[in-house]
């Protein structure tokens, strides 16, 4: 196993880790956490996958970079979204999940 | 042999800020282990030989997403405790 | 939490994680090898770092939409924003939840702010030939312009004054215009002469990283304000 298929894996566990937690939270900011860590093991599977066994790639390196900096706009997009939400409410779940 | 056993203590370390950051009972605690979550990132980014991505991520992912979730935790000023359902 | 939900979220993710894993350990490597190609194209692109190159451009098109992207996501923001609160034109209204009073942090952002441009622009210019670029770049002027408002001073709100709007559309804008100014000259979108490549993509970074800059310090300062702030 190469360094970089190891990466990988633990790409894959991050993502299926922070899938269960998504899944398993109803407060809105866990999720949002979820959901980052979730990407960067997305961007650890595809650098990891792409070099496995090869040079260093720059094309998935330049894929992961524009992927940072939109997870980055979109985490503080969802942030607003959701103090607007508090504040609106008071609340920090969504409301269909309060018949769970 | 030492690189090896390094990797393996970032893997490790990895997913254990992670979990971490995913089921602290406190948001503030969780938002400082997502922060220590992105800079052990930064880390495992040299270990795949991506330095522009080992600094994007250390000062996007951990520096500017910590800063945007720490205000957050700010705002909100609750514990899981009385959220989670 | 109940255990009905505590139990599908970890069968879920066990069940994920060996499917992924799977699909991981046991791909077919492909045929081609995309990098090999993309050494060959680099002496023709301009800058000779190969992020550089690929995100500016042999796949200008992803960077163009990902600054559309930010855009998008800052103008959601400001929309967003509270009439009342901070974020109003009246100018005596500062930030008051995200202030740290210490005389430590103003005297240290002080002496950072021209040690951090100096750092953006020596990131934005090293970017053509090591790593650096204009994303890095923008993500200390970014980091700048938190320092700046949470020691206290005021930056923003970016709703209301017409120079900041230019700033935080000058990137995409810029962009735009040399991408689609190829077309004026009969070549495909975004298909930058070789010869000018150099010059073109380092007008385009410098905009981009003031633009980015801007544009991730305004996604910060339009957070709302606290409940208990308001009357």
């Amino acid at each position: 196993m190469s360094t970089e298929l190891w990466y990988a894996l633990v790409g894959v566990v991050l993502v299926a880790v922070s899938f269960g937690a998504f899944m398993a939270h109803t407060h809105l900011f866990r999720r949002l956490l979820a959901f980052n860590i979730m990407g960067t093991g997305c961007f650890l599977i595809l650098v990891g996958l792409a070099q496995h066994e090869r040079a260093p790639d720059p094309i998935p390196q330049a894929l992961v970079l524009t992927g940072i900096v939109v997870a980055v706009a979109s985490t503080a997009l969802a942030l607003i979204l959701l103090r607007r939400w508090f504040a609106a409410t008071g609340r920090t779940t969504l409301p269909e999940e309060d018949d769970a | 042999m030492l690189t090896l056993l390094f990797d393996v203590l970032l893997g490790l370390g990895l997913v254990v800020a992670a979990l971490g950051a995913l089921w602290s009972r406190d948001l503030f605690r969780a938002v400082v282990l997502f922060i220590v979550f992105g800079l052990l990132v930064a880390l495992a980014w040299i270990r795949l030989q991506a330095p522009d991505v080992a600094l994007a991520e250390a000062a996007i992912g951990a520096g500017l997403t910590g800063a945007l979730l720490l205000d957050a935790v700010g705002h909100l000023r609750r514990t899981s405790r009385t959220e989670d359902s | 939490m109940n255990r009905r939900r505590v139990f599908t979220s970890v069968a879920l993710s066990v069940g994920l994680a060996v499917m992924l894993g799977g699909a991981v350990l046991t791909r077919t490597v492909p045929p081609f090898d995309l990098a090999v190609d993309l050494a060959k194209g680099i002496p023709q692109s301009g800058v000779t770092h190969p992020i550089t190159a690929v995100l500016l451009q042999f796949r200008s098109y992803d960077t163009l939409l990902e600054i559309a992207v930010l855009l998008v996501a800052v103008v959601v923001a400001l929309a967003l924003r509270d009439p009342q609160g901070a974020h109003s034109a009246a100018p005596e209204s500062v930030m008051v939840d995200s202030v740290i009073t210490t005389p430590v942090l103003a005297s240290l952002t002080l002496m950072l702010l021209p040690l951090m441009i100096m750092t953006a622009v020596y990131l934005l210019w090293a970017g053509a030939f090591q790593p650096g670029g204009a994303f890095q770049a923008g993500a200390v002027l970014a980091a700048l312009g938190i320092l700046w408002r949470v020691s206290g001073r005021r930056i923003g709100p970016f709703a209301t004054n017409r120079w900041q709007h230019v700033a935080l559309l000058s990137g995409f804008a810029a962009f735009l215009a040399a991408a689609t100014s190829t077309l004026l000259f009969g070549r495909p979108l975004l298909a930058w002469p070789f010869s000018y490549a150099g010059l073109i993509i380092v007008a385009i970074e410098t905009v981009l990283t003031v633009s980015i800059g801007i544009s991730l310090l305004g996604l910060f300062a339009s957070a709302p304000e606290p409940v208990d702030k308001r009357a």
